[in-house]
């Protein structure tokens, strides 16, 4: 009894697909395939039943922060989000800037909000109508605090929020697998009402200096608020300036900051492409290097793994016969 | 011979050309350019050490990377971010050990007691509190009695190997009777 292959070849062909991580060679029990028979690396691949394992109790709150703006929570929340739904969790992403929206941008759910959670508190309208659903995944769906147009809500708290995320998990189709928060800049009002109902935290930072000093600090106001689950993705890295001794390696990040860590994104130019477009970039085909390290990184966040950041090879030391030429 | 440039060269810094990421950018700074006429203006033999030090940089060069220097920045500002406790914290744990060592020892005097927070490479963030200490009050001080009969600093002016005699020197300790 053979299983009915899909459309193999086109996938069999591109390099990417075959690029598997550590995380997706897992053995696991192959299925049958009488006519033709894959090689390990190939079947781990296409095993596309696979889910990871969902640790943690249900609903898992998780806030998406920084400190300093411009590092990627956005893009973080909404790639993460797309391939937790493309898991098959169900998955609630919250925009918890009350201001300025951009997570249905990323998206591409811009034209879809008629209402936000202003007007869910209002009695304006029901909760489930405040929650857009991504057509693609519909296990993924969207909740925006204001429209951008409306006076600055000076009403929505902390309170707010986890009232909110609360009726989230006790609405009548069933509590949400992941809540995601994507936090605004800075530690002010914003800030503290996003991680209010939050129960762990992914810090979202660059290797640059300006980046860390404000995650170290933001560290250090989740704690204090109770967080202690926060785990780190580092973005925006560019392997040759680290190798070239001009960016700070992600093992100095590590050891300056002294976090877990979830997650490594290269620097990508298709980051900006598919936001301009509103795809989010996990979607890709041929998956890029940051698709694929934000996927690895929410398998990770499912399963409350890390990683461990490896040191960069560095240039060999070239010494002996032209050493008295100046080196 | 022409030293090799990148799209961001400068001129103490190693730079090496991988083809160029699509990110660098495509204009030259004014960096560049003054290094670009230096090089002209030297002679091959100088040109082409500047080209070794610039591919094979030495340990100094190594040392005063961009990122080694951004770590030893970060380091200090996150110490610096991390020890800032509060005036009253100070005076307050001042004021509990000052509380908790009177206990056992007599304080010097009370205004003496220096609380320092300085930042240890090994250990993170270090708190020394300095007490001048009087004397250790009585119950706690280390009792004579353990020394009675107690024989000390023997010396042998005569081991009895030559002559038949042994002549020695020592200290018996009997505490006062006070």
């Amino acid at each position: 009894m053979t299983a009915p292959l899909p459309s193999i070849p086109r996938a069999l062909s591109s390099p990417h697909s075959i690029l598997p991580s550590p995380v997706l060679l897992r053995p696991q029990s192959l299925p049958r395939r009488r006519r033709w028979t894959p090689s390990a690396a190939v079947s781990a691949a296409f095993q596309w039943n696979r889910k990871p394992q969902l640790a943690g109790e249900t609903p898992r709150v998780v806030v998406v922060t920084s400190g300093k703006g411009g590092v990627g929570k956005t893009t973080t929340t909404a790639n993460i989000g797309i391939s937790l739904a493309r898991f098959g969790f169900s998955v609630v992403a919250v925009d918890a800037d009350a201001g300025l929206r951009n997570l249905d941008l990323l998206l591409g759910l811009e034209n879809r909000v008629n209402y936000t959670a202003v007007e869910v508190l209002n009695g304006d309208c029901r909760l489930d109508q405040a929650l857009v659903r991504d057509r693609r995944y519909p296990s993924l769906e969207l909740l925006c605090i204001s429209k951008p147009r409306s006076k600055l809500p000076l009403g929505f708290g902390a309170k707010a929020l986890t009232w909110v995320v609360d009726a989230l998990r006790s609405r009548p189709s069933g509590a949400p697998q992941f809540v995601l928060i994507d936090c605004p800049a800075g530690i002010d009002a914003g800030f503290i009402t996003a991680i209010a109902p939050a129960n762990e935290a992914v810090l979202v930072t660059t290797p640059d200096i300006t980046a860390l000093r404000d995650a170290d600090r933001v560290t250090g106001l989740l704690e204090c608020d109770g967080i202690r689950d926060i785990k780190m993705i580092v973005n925006r890295v560019r392997t040759d300036l680290i190798r070239g001794e001009d960016m700070m390696s992600v093992l100095d990040v590590q050891e300056m900051l002294g976090l877990a860590l979830l997650g490594v994104i290269p620097e990508d130019s298709e980051v900006i492409k598919s936001t301009n477009r509103g795809y989010p970039l996990v979607l890709n085909k041929p998956p890029t290097v940051a698709g694929l390290a934000f996927e690895q990184a929410a398998w990770r966040l499912v399963e409350q793994d890390t990683m461990t950041a490896v040191m960069v090879e560095e240039e060999p030391k070239k010494k002996g016969f032209f050493s008295f030429f100046g080196g | 011979m022409e030293p090799p440039t990148s799209g961001t060269a400068q001129n103490d810094r190693r730079c090496f050309g991988i083809g160029g990421s699509k990110l660098s950018s495509a204009t030259i700074s004014q960096d560049a350019e003054g290094f670009l006429l230096n090089a002209i203006n030297m002679n091959f033999f100088d040109r082409l050490s500047l080209a070794w030090r610039i591919l094979f940089p030495t340990r100094t060069e190594r040392r005063n990377s961009n990122a080694r220097i951004a770590k030893q920045r970060l380091k200090m500002i996150l110490f610096s971010d991390r020890c800032a406790v509060s005036d009253e914290a100070r005076q307050k744990i001042v004021r509990n050990i000052i509380e908790v060592l009177s206990e056992f020892v007599e304080i010097d005097s009370q205004d003496k007691v220096q609380l320092n927070v300085s930042a240890d490479p090994d250990l993170g963030m270090v708190y020394s509190v300095t007490v001048p200490v009087r004397r250790v009050k009585p119950e706690y001080q280390d009792s004579e009695e353990d020394y009675r009969g107690k024989i000390t600093g023997i010396t042998y002016k005569d081991t009895g190997e030559t002559s038949e005699t042994v002549d020695v020197t020592f200290d018996f300790f009997i505490p006062n009777e006070n």
